[in-house]
């Protein structure tokens, strides 16, 4: 690999023997003081501003190196002379590197015997604290709220432009439920309807005449809805809730479609009996609504296998 | 005078409502019911089942399933009115009975409703003073309901629907 090396030009023109020579003497300058005396020359450069160029650790290395080398050349080694802790080590490694002395941070290290020297700095400012700049940070908020707010109170006119269109709405929405709610006020002040809750209440049995009619009519509803009449699917029309207990459910038609089923007549005959069964179990008190629709539903899974479909194939025949 | 079982059923079939059984079966139909009650058949029960009544409008007739293998027979209904005294002969569609009194002795016999609420324990209203008059206001039925017919309509067919011994007619039962 190092034969395939390009020769540099620096070697071709001083000759191959001098290249080494240099090479030979900038490898030897590349000890742990050039890289201390690096640190120390990029720590004095960040603090006098002019950062040296130095983006990789043997760049420093190198920085290091060359200060050194003129801190040779200008004869600069004499610690006495020049005050350098740095400088003072320099020429020897440092005996007590990181274990005797304690590590101090580079920038106690002034190279006062840098080529160019440092300009005397300005008497340092002293440096803001946090609590500061929090305590500005806080005036401008402030600051800026009362603009802010002084602002939004030139502008307020604007608001009534702008909000009008939803306003409006609300204020009549408001209003429609201002009276709503003083008419509930009004109406909870009325006798309690406990009209189809309170069996007591409800209306009185449907007569014979009543239910007589009701059934042809639900004879009449099954037909129409389902195309066929009970009798020609094989059944007959079973109210699941029963004609005799009609009267306790006011508001709804004994003869919705959702009462009545088309049923084959031995079902239909095991629920009359449940029924009966149901009544006699009351005990003579009118049965209350959740009672009625309990009863329905648990009769509904009994009856369900039986239950005749238009263009259904009906059911066997019960044993 | 009035109509024969018969003729009412000619009558009804004459106007399109009445509905014949295919076969006829009405000879054992009657020997079966005859011994389900006992060895006595009412005369206008039997000239019904001879008539081979299926049904008029949408009251099914209910009949015995007969065979000539007599296990395989079937009472059916026959025998659902028989604490009430009574046969069934036509159901309304919607669980209850028609039925025939069988209390009646040589009396021409009353058709009486038997609602399936009460489960059948006593007839609750007079449906005709006797067979033929029941099957013509049985036609009727769901026609008067339909056209609402004032109260007690069924008197200008059977003038003595009112008498019957055992319950009142429709407008005055309970």
């Amino acid at each position: 690999m190092a034969g395939l090396q390009p020769v540099r030009d620096d070697a071709r023109a001083e000759g191959i023997a001098e290249w080494m020579e240099r090479r030979r003497r900038e490898v030897a300058a590349r000890s742990p003081e050039a890289e201390f005396a690096g640190r120390a020359a990029w720590a004095d450069g960040a603090v006098a501003g002019e950062l040296p160029y130095a983006p990789r650790p043997s760049d420093v290395v190198t920085l290091g190196a060359r200060t050194l080398q003129r801190g040779l050349v200008l004869g600069h080694n004499d610690p006495d002379a020049n005050g350098s802790t740095f400088s003072a080590m320099s020429g020897r490694p440092p005996a007590s590197w990181g274990s005797v002395r304690t590590p101090v941070r580079p920038v106690a290290y002034r190279l006062a015997s840098t080529a160019v020297p440092v300009a005397p700095a300005a008497p340092a400012r002293p440096r803001p604290t946090q609590e500061d700049d929090m305590a500005k940070l806080r005036r401008d908020q402030a600051a800026f709220k009362d603009v802010v707010r002084e602002e939004s109170r030139r502008n307020s006119w604007m608001a009534i432009l702008a909000l009008a269109p939803i306003a409006v709405p609300l204020l009549a929405e408001g209003a429609a439920l201002l009276t709503g709610r003083l008419a509930a006020s009004q109406l909870s002040r009325a006798p309690l309807n406990l009209l189809g809750r309170e069996p007591s209440l409800a209306r009185a049995p449907l007569a014979r005449a009543e239910k007589d009619v009701l059934r042809s009519s639900a004879r009449k509803r099954v037909a129409k809805a389902y195309g066929e009449s009970a009798s020609e699917l094989g059944g007959e029309v079973h109210h699941r809730v029963a004609l005799r207990s009609a009267h306790l459910f006011p508001n709804a038609d004994p003869n919705r479609l959702a009462n009545l089923v088309p049923l084959m007549r031995e079902a239909h005959v095991i629920a009359s009996r449940a029924e009966a069964e149901f009544v006699r179990s009351l005990a003579g008190r009118p049965p209350t609504q959740a009672e009625l629709m309990a009863h329905a539903m648990r009769l509904d899974k009994l009856i369900e296998p039986y239950v005749l479909r238009a263009g259904v194939a009906r059911p066997p025949p019960m044993p | 005078m009035e109509l024969t079982v018969s003729e009412a059923c000619r009558r009804l079939e004459a106007q399109g409502v009445l509905k014949r059984l295919p076969k006829d079966h009405s000879e054992g139909i009657v020997q079966q019911v005859r011994e389900l009650l006992g060895g006595r058949i009412p005369a206008d029960l039997e000239a019904l089942y001879r008539e081979r009544v299926a049904s008029i409008g949408d009251f099914r007739a209910i009949l015995p399933k007969w065979n000539a293998n007599p296990e395989w027979r079937r009472e059916g209904e026959i025998r659902a009115l028989e604490p009430a005294r009574a046969v069934p002969i036509f159901t309304d569609g919607s669980g209850s009975l028609y039925g025939l009194d069988l209390s009646a002795g040589d009396q021409s016999p009353a058709v009486y409703f038997f609602d399936h609420e009460d489960l059948f324990d006593r007839p609750r209203w007079a449906a005709g003073s006797s067979l033929s008059n029941f099957l013509l206001l049985l036609a009727q039925h769901d026609q008067a309901i339909h056209e609402g017919r004032p109260t007690g309509w069924e008197l200008s067919i059977d003038p003595n629907i009112d008498r019957c011994p055992r319950a009142p007619p429709l407008w005055l039962a309970d």
